[in-house]
């Protein structure tokens, strides 16, 4: 299941009504959204929204019929078990290769601002502003303590470039934070903060 | 020792505009309310101006300014004894005695001032980290810059702050772990001695931690004191560089090889 269908059926659940319409639906042979939505004292489009979501993920189908020539849909539960099955380990990042051998540096004149650490050896947030004229807005980004203290030794614009790993070497932070400090670098790079060579 | 100055000239009216104006305030003075009143207001003007160098010497320990502060309260005190004498030729009172104080002080005065130990030394500082970049090309970035490490022990760290302030090198700023020195310029030390600033953030400064962690963060508008673009990352390193060996001299005892080393660049004492 990818994220999206996860997402979809997240939403479905969590709405105030979906157990009582999910009641409906399990003792129903088939029920279309008005009789689901005056059963329910829901708005018609709130139970036609709710039906065509399940229909999206095939947990009911819908049917065509005929009254009086006026077509309309009936829906009929499928699944009677839901299962929510998603596999988080698709996000983490690569290590090697696209990832810790990356030669990067600060990018020339990118406006951003490193705010320093207490302990002054790190660096605390790192604020851009994205957008243009009134649109424009500070987004500010707050570190980890092994993100900080990587920023902190990221070689200056123009600065012979250096790899992601050779900086986490140089700023004395261990490889299990390589994720964290990829993604850190992925999203300056976006932000065009950070550069790659 | 003959180099080529990387950094511009202060404008001179920045160290010696206190003396142009106690004359034109005389002179302004003198002519509308005669030599009385002239030398009354002169004498009031260098006891408030002593102010100033004896903060600097109970915040600095530097005794340049000590001889500055009784220069000015001594000559502040001819100028009030004036007066009486000039009505009175026959009663000069201590005036001889001021006068022989007075002059002795301004010669302690000149001397410290031509050999620029009244004057802050941040200038020298960036012409020496200057010295060893040749790079060009604008790469400025305001963050600071880990840059290298020297051992250096708690009461070695205590010795070189007293030094660096003594001395006028830098402004220390002690907090919990490190020492941050803010490198002043002639004229931007003010905010720092009355206490009125207490965010060196903004300033140019070289922090170096009890582990001998040195970090040196430069700001755009002393970037700019460099006539030409040099490579920042490599002036920022070297800055580091200068404070580590002078750190490393302290450890050593050759705290005058330091001051040789600033004086050596013979940069002109008034500007």
């Amino acid at each position: 299941m990818n994220f999206e269908t996860a997402a979809l059926y997240g939403a479905i659940i969590s709405k105030d009504y979906a157990e009582d319409f999910f009641k409906l639906l399990v003792n129903y042979q088939d029920i279309s959204a008005s009789e689901a939505a005056s059963r329910l004292s829901l708005h018609i489009q709130t139970a036609q929204d709710f039906l065509e979501n399940l229909t999206e993920l095939k947990v009911v189908k819908k049917t065509e019929v005929f009254e009086k020539k006026r077509p309309y849909f009936r829906y009929t539960l499928v699944q009677t078990k839901l299962k929510l099955d998603l596999d988080l380990s698709i996000f983490e990042k690569e290590n090697p290769g696209e990832g810790l051998s990356r030669l990067i540096r600060e990018k020339k004149e990118n406006g951003a601002n490193f705010a320093i650490a207490r302990n002054g050896d790190s660096f605390s947030t790192v604020a851009v502003w994205e957008g243009k004229g009134r649109e424009r807005q500070e987004h500010k980004i707050s570190l980890t303590t092994p993100q900080g203290k990587f920023l902190f030794h990221l070689p200056f614009p123009q600065a012979r470039p250096m790899t992601i790993s050779d900086i986490m070497e140089k700023a004395v932070i261990e490889d299990d934070y390589s994720k964290e400090i990829q993604d850190i670098v992925d999203e300056l790079i976006k932000l065009d903060v950070i550069e790659v060579l | 020792m003959f180099f080529e100055r990387k950094t511009k000239s202060q404008n001179i009216l920045k160290t010696t505009w206190f003396p142009f104006l106690s004359a034109g305030i005389f002179f302004g003075v003198f002519s509308l309310f005669g030599p009385g009143p002239a030398f009354y207001t002169l004498g009031v003007i260098y006891f408030l101006a002593s102010i100033f160098p004896f903060v600097t010497f109970l915040k600095t320990r530097n005794n340049g300014y000590l001889a500055v502060a009784l220069f000015q309260i001594f000559a502040g005190l001819v100028c009030i004894s004036a007066p009486p004498a000039i009505e009175n030729k026959n009663d000069i009172g201590l005036i001889p005695i001021l006068l022989v104080i007075m002059y002795a002080l301004l010669m302690v005065v000149a001397y410290q001032a031509f050999n620029r130990r009244l004057r802050w030394r941040g200038e020298e500082i960036f012409e020496l980290a200057a010295l060893p970049v040749e790079d060009i090309g604008n790469s400025f970035t305001a963050r600071p810059r880990p840059a290298g490490m020297v051992p250096v022990s708690k009461t070695e760290m205590i010795r070189f702050v007293d030094f660096v302030s003594r001395n006028l090198i830098a402004f220390p700023f002690k907090e919990e772990n490190r020492v941050v020195f803010v490198l002043t310029l002639p004229g931007n030390d003010l905010p720092y001695l009355f206490g009125n600033k207490k965010d060196y953030s903004e300033d140019t400064w070289v922090a170096v931690d009890y582990n001998g962690n040195i970090t040196v963060n430069i700001t755009e508008e002393d970037y700019l004191l460099f006539k030409m673009d040099l490579d920042f990352d490599q002036i920022c390193q070297s800055l580091g560089d200068v404070f580590g060996e002078f750190l490393q001299l302290s450890k050593d005892g050759k705290d005058s090889q330091i001051i040789d080393r600033m004086n050596a660049l013979r940069l002109n004492p008034f500007n």
